[in-house]
C-alpha cells in the first residue's frame, strides 16, 4: 500500500455515501457455513431471539426446519409472516411473501437459504433479490447460505467435490452485508452430527453423503469458508481505513480486462479476473468482440450467460464489433486505462492461427500493449485440441442446406460448361473455370459452401478432365501437383474471399448501428419539443427493433404518470403499469427477458439522467421470443440512455423556464400593484372631491354646479371602471389558451356591441365603420375580441384631439380576416412603434389615464385566437392597427323553406 | 300607477341599497331591505313583494343558493346583481330561475328597464299577444311580421326565433335555450354559428340597420334581447 497518497476525494465521498446509503436501507447480516448442517439456521434463530428480547419487532420470513426438534422449537417463540402459496403446474409452492413483509414493516426479517430459487410467477427469480428489495425498504434482515452458493466460489467447490451447483448468490450481496457471520464447526464434529442424523439432506442423502461428506472434503470447504471471511474482515478494515482518509481506498491504480467470447471457459476467466479485481480492489472489465461470426443457439445463450455474470459480478460490460480481436482489446485498453488484461490459454488450432495471424495472446503482444497479460489455464478436456470439424464450424454462417444444395448444381452447371469448352481449351485450362466457380461460392456463401465447391471441384475435374478420363487415377506427375495445387489455392482463396467479405459485413452493421444512434441523437437535438423526439425515437426504436415501445414519463411531483393521452404513451395493462412502478422506484431493468417480474409482457427499462431517474422506457416485442439478440440488446441500452439523458436535459430546462416565469410573474405583480394603486387612486379623488363639493350648501343649491359634479363622478367611475376590467382580462389571460370559450360569432355582430358600448367615450369623435355584406363567422372568445376592440378604439379615441376619424374597416381575404382601425391623429413616435404592445410601456408625454395594460392585453388576446396585431403610422398623420385573425372553413346550417 | 308595486333589495352593502332606494322610491316603488339571506327569506314571506332584487355576494349564503331555494316555493321575478362579469355565471343564474340579471356598476337606466320587464311578466303591466316596439310589429296569434305596416315575410325557423324573443321580451335568452327550443334538444354549442346565421337574417328584416341594432341585442357570451 502506498501511504504517501492522498486520499481520493471521490473515494472518501462514495465511502460515506455508502455508509449513508446504509443508514437508510436495512442492514444485512450473513450467516455462513461451509456445507449444510453446520447449524446455520440455529445460530441465526438464536440471534433473533436476543434481539427479540432487546424489544426489537422481529419476524420469520421464512425458515426451514427440515424437522429437527432444535430448531423448531427456536421458531416458536417468534412471529411469523405467513407463506405465500403459487400453484404452479399442480403443484402448490410456498415461497417468501415479499409484499406482506414490505406491507407489515417489521424492524428486522429473518429469510433462510438465501441462494434459493422462486417459483415461476413469483416478482423475483431469485430469494436474494426478493432479499435486496426488502433491505431497500429499510428493514434489517438476517439470512443463511452456503459457501458453495457463492458465485465466484462455485468452480472452487465443484472441483473438490464433484458435484455441479445449480443455485449460486452474486458475490455482490456479500458487499451488502454489514456482518458476516462464519457459522464453523470442525468437520468431525459435522460428520459426527450426519451419523447422529441431526443434518437433514433432502431425499438424495445417501448419495450426497458418499460424495459430499468427506473429511477431506469438508477440510477444504472450510477452508474457504475461512479465507472469505478473512478476506471480508480484510475489506472491512479497508474500508475503514479509507473513510479515516489514511490512505487512498483504491491501493493501486490497476484496472483489469477480460476479454470474453461465447465460450463456456468465459465464465471461468471471469470468475477469475473478478477474484483478481476483488484483491486488487480494482475495477473490472469485461469485453466482448463481436467478430461478425454467426452463432448459434446455444453459442448465443452462453454468449448472454457469460455477460450477465459478469454483470452480476459487478464489471463493466463492453460489446464492440470488430473483426480483428487483439486490435479491438488494445483499443479498449487504451481508452480505458487498462493496466491488466486477463485470457485463456490459446489452444492449438488446425488452421485459424492463420487465418487470424496467430491468437490473441500473440496478438495482444504483437499489440506491444503496456499492459500485464494473465493466462488462465484450463482444465479437463477443454484443454485438447478443438477437433477440425469444430474449426470448420466456427466459421459456419446461417446458411441451411439449401445453399450447399446452390453450391453442388452451381459446381455441376460449371463442370457441363467445362465439358462444352474443353475441346477448345484443354482439359488444364478448364481448371480455371472450377477455380472462379469457388471464388464465386465463397462470395455468396458460406465456409462450408467454399470446401464443398472446393472439394466437389477438385474430384470433378480429376474424374471428368484428368486424363485417364473417368478415373480418380492421375497418370501425369505434373497434373498429381497440380491437382493438389489446385485444391489447395481454391481453399485458401475461397477462405480469404469470404472472410473480407465478413470484415465487409461487420463493418456495414457497425455503420448501421451507428446510423442509427446518430439519427435518434439528430432527432433528440433537432426537435423542440419533448413529446416531439420520443414519439420518434420510440416510433423508430419499434421499427427497427421490431417492437413497440413507449416511455413513460416522471411528473413534476415526482411521481411516475402514466398518462394515456400522451403520444408516445403504450397501452398497459394494470399488472404491466405495477412493474412500471417497481423499475422505476429501483433503477432496474423489469419485465419480459429479466429475472425481475418476467411475466410481463414487455420489457421495463429505467431512463436515467446524470442525476435523476426520468421515466421509464417501455419495450414490448412485437413477436414472441425469449431475449433479444445481443447486438439488439446493446443498441436498446444506449438509446435508452441517450434519451434519459436528453429527457433530463429538457426537464431541467422546463424548470428554468418555470422559474424565470415565476420572477416574470413576481416582476409583473410589483408592477402591476404599483401602476394600479396609481391609476385608482386618481379617479378616487375625483370622486372624493365631488362628494365634499356636494356637502357645501352653495355647490348643492347651483343646479348647474351639481350636473357638473355628477358627470366629474361619472367620468371618474368608469375610469375605475375600465382599470378593472383590464385587470380581469389580465388575470383571465393569465390562464392561458384553456380559458378561451370559443364559439362562432358574426363579427358584423361584434363590432356593433363594441361601437354600442362605446357610444359615450366616442361621442366627441367621428366613427364610420365599413361592415360586411355577408355574414362572416370567426371562432373566438366574444367577450375577450369585444375588449380587445374596445381597448384599441378607446385608444384612438383617448389619444385624437375630438372630432378626429376613426375608420374601422372590416375584409375577409383567402384564410385570414383583416380588422383594421384607423385615425387621424398624430400618430405614434416612431421609436415607440415597436414598445407599444409592451406591458406597461406608456408613450411618453400621453395623456394620463392609462395603465400601459390596454394594448398588451389587446396583443395577448389577439395571439391567443391565432391572430397577429400591428401598428403603422400613416401619411400624412394618423396610425392604423391592423388585426389578422385565421379565417376558417364556415359552418354549414340546415336547409329550411319560407314560412307559409 | 294605480297598485303599489312592492320591491324587496337584498344586499349586504347600505351604499348599494341606498342607492337603489332612492332611484325606485322616486319612481313609486314600495321598498322593503334586508341585509342576508336569512332575513331575505323572512321579508319575502311577511313582505309579499312583486320583485326581488338580490345580490349574488352575500354574508350568510351564496345568492345562486338562495335564489335555488326561493324557486323551490315562489315564482316571483328575481333580479340578480352580481359583480362578475363571467358569462357562465350569469348562463347558470338564469338557468337556475332567475328573471334577469344587472352587472354591476350599473346605471339607473338600466335599473329601471329591467325591472320594468322583469314586473311584466307577473302581469303587473300589461302583456298583450302583440309585440310593438317602434316600427316593429309581431302577432303571436295571427303569426304576422309588420315593419312600418307592411307584412313582412319569414322562413318558419326565422320566426320560431323571433316568437322566441317575442316570448320574454327584454328578458336575456341563454343561447342554449334558444338553440335547444329551436333546433331540438339534442343541440349543443357547437350549433351556435345556426343562431349567428338566423339572428342576422332576422335583423335584415326587422332592423331599420342591421349593424346598428335596435331590437335584437347581442348579450356578450351570453344570449338575446329583444326590446
Amino acid at each position: 500500500m502506498k501511504y504517501d497518497q492522498r486520499p481520493d476525494p471521490d473515494a472518501l465521498l462514495s465511502a460515506v455515501d455508502e455508509l449513508e446509503k446504509r443508514r437508510h436501507e436495512g442492514r444485512l447480516r450473513i450467516f455462513l457455513g461451509m456445507s449444510a448442517g453446520v447449524g446455520k439456521t440455529y445460530a441465526m434463530l438464536r440471534a433473533a431471539h436476543q434481539r427479540l428480547r432487546e424489544g426489537i419487532d422481529v419476524v420469520v420470513g421464512i425458515v426451514e426446519t427440515h424437522g429437527r426438534s432444535e430448531t423448531l422449537e427456536l421458531t416458536e417463540g417468534l412471529p411469523h409472516i405467513s407463506r405465500k402459496k403459487i400453484h404452479y403446474r399442480g403443484a402448490d409452492l410456498e415461497e417468501l411473501d415479499i409484499d406482506e413483509i414490505l406491507r407489515r414493516k417489521p424492524e428486522l426479517v429473518i429469510v433462510d437459504e438465501l441462494a434459493h430459487t422462486n417459483a415461476p410467477g413469483s416478482r423475483h427469480a431469485k430469494r436474494y433479490q426478493d432479499v435486496i428489495e426488502i433491505l431497500e425498504a429499510g428493514i434489517d434482515v438476517y439470512t443463511a447460505f452456503n459457501v458453495q452458493h457463492l458465485e465466484s466460489r462455485k468452480d472452487a467447490v465443484e472441483a473438490i467435490t464433484g458435484i455441479p451447483i445449480r443455485e449460486t448468490v452474486p458475490d455482490s450481496i456479500l458487499e451488502k452485508a454489514t456482518l458476516v457471520e462464519l457459522v464453523d464447526i470442525a468437520p468431525s464434529e459435522l460428520l459426527k452430527r450426519l451419523k447422529e442424523g441431526k443434518v437433514y439432506l433432502g431425499d438424495k442423502a445417501e448419495r450426497a453423503t458418499q460424495n459430499f461428506f468427506k473429511e477431506d472434503k469438508l477440510t477444504a470447504l472450510r477452508e474457504i469458508a475461512l479465507r472469505m471471511t478473512a478476506e471480508r474482515v480484510d475489506q472491512d478494515l479497508q474500508k475503514f481505513v479509507s473513510i479515516r482518509a489514511e490512505g487512498n481506498p483504491w491501493q493501486t491504480n490497476e484496472r483489469l480486462l477480460v476479454a470474453i467470447s461465447h465460450s463456456p471457459y468465459s465464465e471461468k476467466l471471469i470468475r477469475a479476473t473478478r477474484r483478481l479485481a476483488y484483491n486488487l480492489e480494482a475495477p473490472w472489465i469485461a469485453l466482448h468482440v463481436d467478430t461478425g461470426i454467426t452463432l448459434n443457439d446455444n453459442d448465443q445463450a452462453q454468449l448472454v450467460k457469460n455477460l450477465n455474470l459478469a454483470r452480476e459480478l459487478k464489471a463493466e460490460v463492453i460489446t464492440t464489433t470488430e473483426v480483428d480481436v487483439p486490435s479491438a482489446v488494445s483499443r479498449v485498453c487504451r481508452q480505458k486505462n487498462v493496466t491488466q488484461v486477463v485470457v485463456g490459454r490459446p489452444t492449438r488450432r488446425w488452421f485459424r492461427d492463420l487465418i487470424e495471424k496467430g491468437n490473441l495472446l500473440e496478438g495482444l503482444i504483437r499489440e506491444s500493449l503496456e499492459v500485464d497479460v494473465h493466462v488462465i489455464r484450463q482444465e479437463g478436456e477443454s484443454t485438447a485440441r478443438p477437433s477440425l470439424l469444430d474449426e470448420v464450424s466456427y466459421y459456419r454462417s446461417k446458411t441451411g442446406p439449401v445453399k450447399y444444395w446452390y453450391t453442388l448444381w452451381f459446381v455441376v452447371a460449371v463442370s457441363l460448361l467445362g465439358l462444352l469448352m474443353e475441346g477448345f481449351i484443354g482439359y488444364r485450362a478448364v481448371g480455371f473455370f472450377f477455380l472462379l466457380a469457388v471464388v464465386i461460392v465463397s462470395m455468396f456463401g458460406s465456409i462450408g459452401a467454399v470446401v464443398l465447391a472446393a472439394s466437389l471441384s477438385t474430384v470433378i475435374w480429376n474424374y471428368f478432365y484428368i486424363p485417364p478420363k473417368f478415373t480418380f487415377f492421375i497418370s501425369n506427375t505434373e497434373d498429381i501437383l497440380m491437382c493438389f495445387a489446385f485444391f489447395i489455392v481454391a481453399l485458401i482463396t475461397g477462405f480469404l474471399t469470404n472472410r473480407t467479405r465478413y470484415h465487409e459485413r461487420v463493418i456495414r452493421e457497425r455503420e448501421e448501428r451507428t446510423n442509427v444512434l446518430y439519427e435518434i441523437l439528430q432527432d433528440i437535438s433537432a426537435a423542440s419539443e419533448k413529446s416531439e423526439f420520443l414519439n420518434k425515437t420510440t416510433a423508430r426504436v419499434g421499427k427497427l427493433l421490431d417492437a413497440e415501445c413507449g416511455v413513460i414519463l416522471k411528473s413534476v411531483s415526482g411521481i411516475l404518470e402514466f398518462d394515456e393521452t400522451k403520444p408516445y404513451y403504450l397501452e398497459l395493462s394494470p399488472k404491466d403499469c405495477a412493474v412500471a412502478q417497481w423499475c422505476f422506484e429501483h433503477d432496474k431493468a423489469a419485465g419480459w427477458s429479466t429475472e425481475t417480474l418476467s411475466q410481463a409482457e414487455a420489457l421495463f427499462l429505467p431512463l436515467k439522467g446524470d442525476s435523476e431517474i426520468v421515466g421509464v422506457f417501455v419495450f414490448k416485442p412485437v413477436r414472441k421470443v425469449r431475449k433479444l439478440d445481443l447486438e439488439k440488446e446493446t443498441l436498446l441500452i444506449s438509446v435508452v440512455r441517450q434519451l434519459g439523458v436528453a429527457i433530463q436535459r429538457h426537464f431541467l430546462s422546463r424548470r428554468l423556464a418555470e422559474a424565470q416565469r415565476l420572477k416574470d410573474s413576481e416582476k409583473l405583480h410589483q408592477t402591476l400593484l404599483n401602476s394600479i394603486s396609481h391609476e385608482m387612486r386618481t379617479p378616487l379623488t375625483a370622486i372624493l372631491g365631488a362628494a365634499s363639493a356636494l356637502e357645501q350648501q352653495k355647490v348643492a343649491n347651483d343646479p348647474a354646479y351639481v350636473l357638473s359634479v355628477a358627470e366629474g363622478l361619472h367620468e371618474a367611475a368608469d375610469r375605475l371602471n375600465r382599470v378593472i376590467e383590464n385587470l380581469l382580462d389580465m388575470s383571465r389571460l393569465s390562464s392561458g389558451v384553456l380559458s378561451l370559450k370559443l364559439e362562432w360569432h358574426d363579427i358584423n355582430d361584434l363590432l356593433s356591441v363594441v361601437v354600442k358600448k362605446l357610444e359615450k367615450p366616442l361621442a366627441k369623435h367621428k366613427i364610420n365603420i365599413h361592415f360586411l355584406n355577408e355574414v362572416v363567422l370567426l371562432k373566438m372568445d366574444f367577450r375577450l375580441m369585444d375588449h380587445a376592440l374596445a381597448n384599441i378604439i378607446l385608444n384612438a379615441a383617448i389619444y385624437t384631439p375630438a372630432g378626429s376619424e376613426i375608420n374601422i374597416s372590416l375584409k375577409k381575404l383567402e384564410s385570414e380576416f383583416v380588422i383594421s382601425i384607423e385615425d387621424n391623429g398624430a400618430g405614434i413616435p416612431e421609436d415607440s412603434l415597436s414598445k407599444i404592445f409592451d406591458k406597461f410601456y406608456r408613450v411618453p408625454g400621453s395623456p394620463t389615464g392609462g395603465t400601459g395594460l390596454g394594448l398588451s392585453i389587446v396583443k395577448s388576446i389577439i395571439e391567443l385566437h391565432r391572430g397577429e396585431i400591428y401598428v403603422a403610422n400613416l401619411n400624412p398623420h394618423g396610425a392604423k392597427f391592423t388585426i389578422t385573425l385565421p379565417l376558417e372553413d364556415q359552418p354549414a346550417i340546415p336547409k329550411e323553406g319560407l314560412n307559409g | 300607477m294605480d297598485k303599489e308595486i312592492r320591491v324587496l333589495i337584498i344586499d349586504d352593502e347600505q351604499a348599494i341599497r341606498n342607492v337603489l332606494k332612492m332611484h325606485l322610491e322616486a319612481n313609486n316603488y314600495k321598498i322593503s331591505e334586508a341585509v342576508d339571506g336569512k332575513t331575505g327569506v323572512q321579508r319575502i314571506n311577511e313582505f309579499h313583494p312583486h320583485l326581488v332584487l338580490l345580490d349574488l355576494g352575500l354574508p350568510d349564503i351564496s345568492g345562486l343558493d338562495l335564489l335555488k331555494e326561493v324557486r323551490k316555493w315562489s315564482r316571483v321575478p328575481i333580479i340578480i346583481l352580481t359583480v362578475s362579469d363571467d358569462e357562465q355565471t350569469k348562463v347558470s343564474l338564469l338557468d337556475a330561475g332567475a328573471d334577469d340579471y344587472l352587472t354591476k356598476p350599473f346605471g339607473a337606466k338600466e335599473l329601471l328597464a329591467r325591472v320594468r320587464v322583469a314586473l311584466r311578466n307577473v302581469g303587473l303591466i300589461e302583456a298583450t299577444p302583440v309585440f310593438k316596439s317602434d316600427e316593429l310589429e309581431v302577432d303571436l296569434t295571427s303569426k304576422k311580421v309588420l315593419m312600418k305596416g307592411k307584412e313582412i315575410h319569414l322562413t318558419s325557423t326565422e320566426y320560431e326565433l323571433l316568437a322566441r324573443l317575442v316570448r320574454d321580451h327584454g328578458k336575456v335568452i341563454p343561447q342554449m335555450q334558444l338553440l335547444k327550443q329551436i333546433w331540438g334538444r339534442t343541440s349543443t354549442e357547437d350549433q351556435s354559428h345556426y343562431l349567428r346565421i338566423y339572428i342576422n337574417q332576422l335583423r335584415k328584416k326587422i332592423e331599420t340597420n342591421p349593424s346598428e341594432p335596435k331590437h335584437i341585442l347581442t348579450e356578450p357570451g351570453v344570449g338575446y334581447r329583444l326590446i
